[in-house]
């Protein structure tokens, strides 16, 4: 029993970093139809400015959690309007957009290497401590990793639901041809989808660098566990994708108690094959809901 | 391993060269993106490090190994990668949607990856796996220039075998798939059996190339296959040009000689070459995907086969006198012109009965009955929204019914989809036209032909001579049908460039070539000049007379009161009325409904 709790707790904490990871990814995809693989370069960006910031100029944590997330959509941002938009414009394939996405996350990692060496970078200094909720035991950092991850998401929801430009999105990810006919900016809405979804990876990439290290292909592997959370819950909503990263998170958790951690990873490639055959659509279908 | 340098740089070269080129199949030619190229060059690495292995690793810890030698560990690379491939492939093959791949072929590198550097008792975990040198029959491979030229007769090999699959009628059903699976799908042509085994081709490829490098390199380790490697391919191929095996050929050179190059740049550190490496090529992955999308040698450019100009220049640009002759002989060699029955007399061919369908709360085909004659030309009218086109979908299996079936030919179309109801003898010609835009007109039509010998991949390589004897049948074939539209002159154009109304001509020569009895046109003169629109008309004329049935769906009253036998008005997802052409237009009720006056 004691051991079960503590698994869910620990698949809540891994499981929320997960669901902001889809979630960002959803945003920027389902809008956009950018299969962003650069998004990696994003997240290591982000990792490195905290770095940057907190480390080598020496400045408090804040800062450089602030300096992660105003990097990362500076660079989503700027990937979009200088890369993509241009392509878009021209007609380019989706296909085509894509290599060029690849280009970018290669050059990207290998550009960070040659700046800051192949070596990890350690932001230490957050305060932390082990807390004890009942026969819980976590870190002061693993509860406020998953309180922000859950805020964001929750706010990001409330965004796409709740308000006008939420509305604009929508509209654009459900039909953008219709959406610029009654006046939506779709290349406005586009830049605005990149700058949210790459701050909220700047979050989680913080928050990584400060509980691990950064490195230059930090990005690859939480842009995958984002993309396979959004095709596993439902490229449809934000809930779907939200709840995709829980399910990945909670998986790779339990199957830690019956297998070994790469196991794991086998367990999820099948539960991900099972849910495109038998669902494509994603376990929670919404088709026209945020 | 000994040997020269500049052997050893070569012999890196001609792997990519090997991994370019298959690559090439799938993105170029299939359109399909994989990110697995460096899992199934590991795969098929591991494979044969395992098969062949002596059951030691580097540090003398113990693994599994058979000890096969080396052919025999190739050939289970291939096989193994094969398989693998399919596996994946399988799911994501069945969307229409290339996204699933990307998806899969990701997620399926994670995995290899991960299995790769902890499976110790398998695969030595992070420090790999000693492998014996290539060997065959007793004669080893232990330098580098020896190695050379082996490892470049098999990047040869490789490059002949997709660039003879791509130039087969194999390879244009996946440049067609590529274009528009729909309308392929439409033609009567299965694309998952196509898909998949492009896929499954490529990473069989792909492994065997990896089992030679495990060979060659006598040791595999996980961190060689990552997934900056399948980055680097990726760009070998869209910089080269998708769809142009040369054009990989050319850009691995290119590209895999960065790296020494760099190496030998005195004021770079060797760590920082592969970086560079990686930045440089990164950096013109984008530039070119923004400046030159199709490749440095465009698709077509050198591999397409062009048809002798000649040929074409003969052809007489309006062949309006012997196209009655044509299509007659060709699809009725029974029936002697004057002797085709008349349409009230002889049975319906395709018999509608009772379709109803609902779309949430709207019912947008009610309790529909008609019957299609051989010979009849029978037009759908009504205002828009009536459930024209959705009574096309329901006939052609593109949605399923709520109630109601269609027979043809007497046999149940229940539950068919498109493709199986195309084979049957039923083809659409859709109102927007999905031409293959990449693809030349003659080619467009040629995907039409069916049953080809040379779209079984099988038959490409065991049956060459018949493939290639059908093959210049359904050049034939596709040439005769553009002369019966009028535009053999374009034969070799790409039909992207052609004038709308030439494209739709292009789209009719491709539902003729099908051979289909029952033809389901869809606005077929919408959006063309009125010379179009007659020529159109003059052959949808000529097709009745020569026994295939037709139903139209047109706006143009002109064009219906031109062709119809029969008419049925519709409205509000219900036959309103039904007769001549005179009998739909003396009537005031649906004259006002019509004109909404």
């Amino acid at each position: 029993m004691n051991q079960l709790l503590q698994l869910i707790a620990f698949g809540i904490v891994q499981g929320a970093t997960y669901a902001l990871l889809a979630a960002s990814f959803w945003l920027i995809y389902a809008t956009t139809r950018t299969f962003h693989l650069a998004h990696s370069v994003t997240y290591a960006v982000a990792g490195y400015a905290a770095f940057v910031i907190s480390v080598q100029l020496g400045l408090s944590l804040w800062l450089g959690a602030f300096a992660s997330v105003i990097s990362a959509a500076a660079v989503g941002c700027a990937i979009d309007a200088i890369l993509y938009r241009p392509m878009r414009a021209r007609g380019a394939s989706v296909l085509s957009i894509f290599l060029a996405s690849l280009g970018v996350a290669a050059a990207g990692a290998a550009a960070l290497q040659l700046i800051f060496g192949p070596l990890v970078k350690q932001v230490p200094g957050f305060p932390n401590a082990t807390l004890y909720l009942g026969s819980v035991t976590v870190t002061r950092l693993q509860v406020l990793t998953a309180f922000c991850a859950a805020a964001t998401i929750f706010l990001v929801f409330l965004f796409i639901t709740r308000t006008r430009t939420g509305n604009a999105i929508t509209a654009v990810r459900t039909n953008p041809t219709m959406a610029m006919a009654v006046g939506i900016p779709v290349e406005r809405i586009s830049v605005l989808v990149f700058g949210i979804g790459s701050a909220m990876a700047g979050l989680a990439a913080f928050f990584e660098t400060i509980s691990f290290v950064a490195y230059p292909t930090m990005g690859l592997q939480p842009v995958m566990f984002g993309v396979i959370g959004v095709f596993l819950g439902g490229i449809g909503s934000i809930r779907g994708a939200a709840l995709g990263g829980f399910v990945l998170g909670f998986l790779l958790v339990f199957s830690g108690l019956f297998l070994s951690q790469n196991l794991g990873v086998i367990l999820v490639f099948a539960v991900l094959l099972v849910v495109v055959v038998f669902r494509p659509e994603g376990l929670l279908r919404s088709p026209s809901g945020a | 391993m000994g040997g020269s340098y500049i052997a050893d740089l070569a012999n890196q070269i001609t792997f990519l060269v090997a991994l370019a080129v298959s690559l090439n199949l799938l993105l170029g030619f299939a359109g399909q993106m994989s990110m697995a190229t460096a899992a199934f060059y590991g795969l098929g690495a591991y494979t044969c490090a395992i098969m062949t292995a002596q059951g030691m690793t580097l540090t003398g810890a113990a693994v599994i190994g058979p000890g096969w030698p080396f052919l025999g560990g190739l050939a289970s690379a291939i096989v193994v990668s094969f398989v693998g491939g399919l596996v994946v492939a399988a799911p994501a093959a069945r969307r229409v949607r290339g996204d699933y791949l990307i998806l899969l072929t990701l997620a399926f590198h994670f995995l290899f990856v991960t299995i790769a550097s902890s499976w110790v008792g398998l695969t030595g975990g992070p420090n790999g796996i000693v492998v014996p040198p290539i060997g065959f029959f007793g004669y080893e491979i232990n330098t580098t220039d020896q190695a050379f030229w082996f490892l470049l007769a098999w990047a040869a090999f490789v490059s002949l075998v997709c660039w003879w699959i791509g130039r087969s009628p194999f390879g244009r059903l996946l440049r067609g798939i590529r274009e528009d699976e729909i309308a392929i799908q439409a033609l009567g042509k299965r694309t998952i059996a196509p898909k998949s085994l492009a896929f499954a081709m490529t990473a069989a490829m792909a492994g065997a190339t990896g089992a030679i490098s495990a060979a060659y390199m006598q040791f595999v380790a996980p961190t060689t296959y990552s997934l900056d490697l399948a980055i680097l391919v990726a760009a070998c191929v869209a910089l080269g040009g998708p769809g142009n095996i040369l054009g990989s050929v050319v850009a691995a050179i290119v590209i895999g000689a960065l790296r020494p190059i760099l190496e030998n740049v005195p004021s770079l550190s060797s760590d920082s070459a592969v970086p560079w490496q990686t930045v440089i090529y990164g950096s013109i992955l984008v530039a070119g995907m923004v400046f030159r999308p199709r490749g440095l040698l465009p698709e077509g450019l050198i591999a397409m086969r062009r048809f002798p100009r000649e040929a074409i220049s003969a052809v007489p640009r309006v062949v309006q006198a012997t196209l009655l002759k044509t299509v007659g002989e060709r699809d009725q060699p029974a029936l002697a012109k004057s002797s085709v029955p008349s349409p009230m007399i002889a049975s319906p061919i395709v018999r509608v009965r009772n379709l109803s369908k609902s779309f949430g709360g709207l019912q947008a085909v009610k309790d529909v009955s008609f019957d299609l004659h051989p010979g009849e030309i029978v037009a759908l009218i009504g205002p828009n929204g009536a459930g024209k086109s959705t009574i096309f979908n329901l006939m052609t299996g593109a949605i399923r019914p709520d109630q109601g079936e269609v027979t043809l030919h007497g046999q149940s179309l229940a539950g068919a989809d498109p493709c199986a109801v195309a084979r049957s003898g039923m083809a659409r010609y859709f109102q927007h036209v999905r031409i293959l835009p990449g693809l030349s007109a003659l080619n467009n039509v040629a995907i039409g032909v069916p049953r080809q010998a040379g779209e079984n991949l099988a038959m490409t390589f065991l049956a060459p001579m018949r493939v290639a004897r059908g093959e210049a049948e359904v050049r034939a074939e596709a040439l005769r049908q553009l002369e019966n539209v009028g535009i053999a002159p374009h034969a070799n154009r790409t039909a992207q460039d052609l004038a709308f109304g030439q494209q739709k001509l292009v789209a009719f020569a491709r539902l003729l070539a099908t051979g289909a009895q029952v033809l389901l046109l869809d606005e077929p003169t919408s959006g063309v000049d009125p010379q179009a629109a007659d020529q159109i008309i003059a052959l949808v004329r000529t097709l009745a007379q020569s026994g295939k049935s037709i139903c139209i769906v047109e706006h143009s009253l002109h064009v219906v009161s031109e062709l119809a036998d029969r008419i049925l008005f519709m409205n509000a997802g219900a036959i309103m009325a039904e007769g001549t052409v005179e009998a739909i237009t003396t009537r005031p009720d649906l004259v006002d409904l019509y004109f909404g006056t």
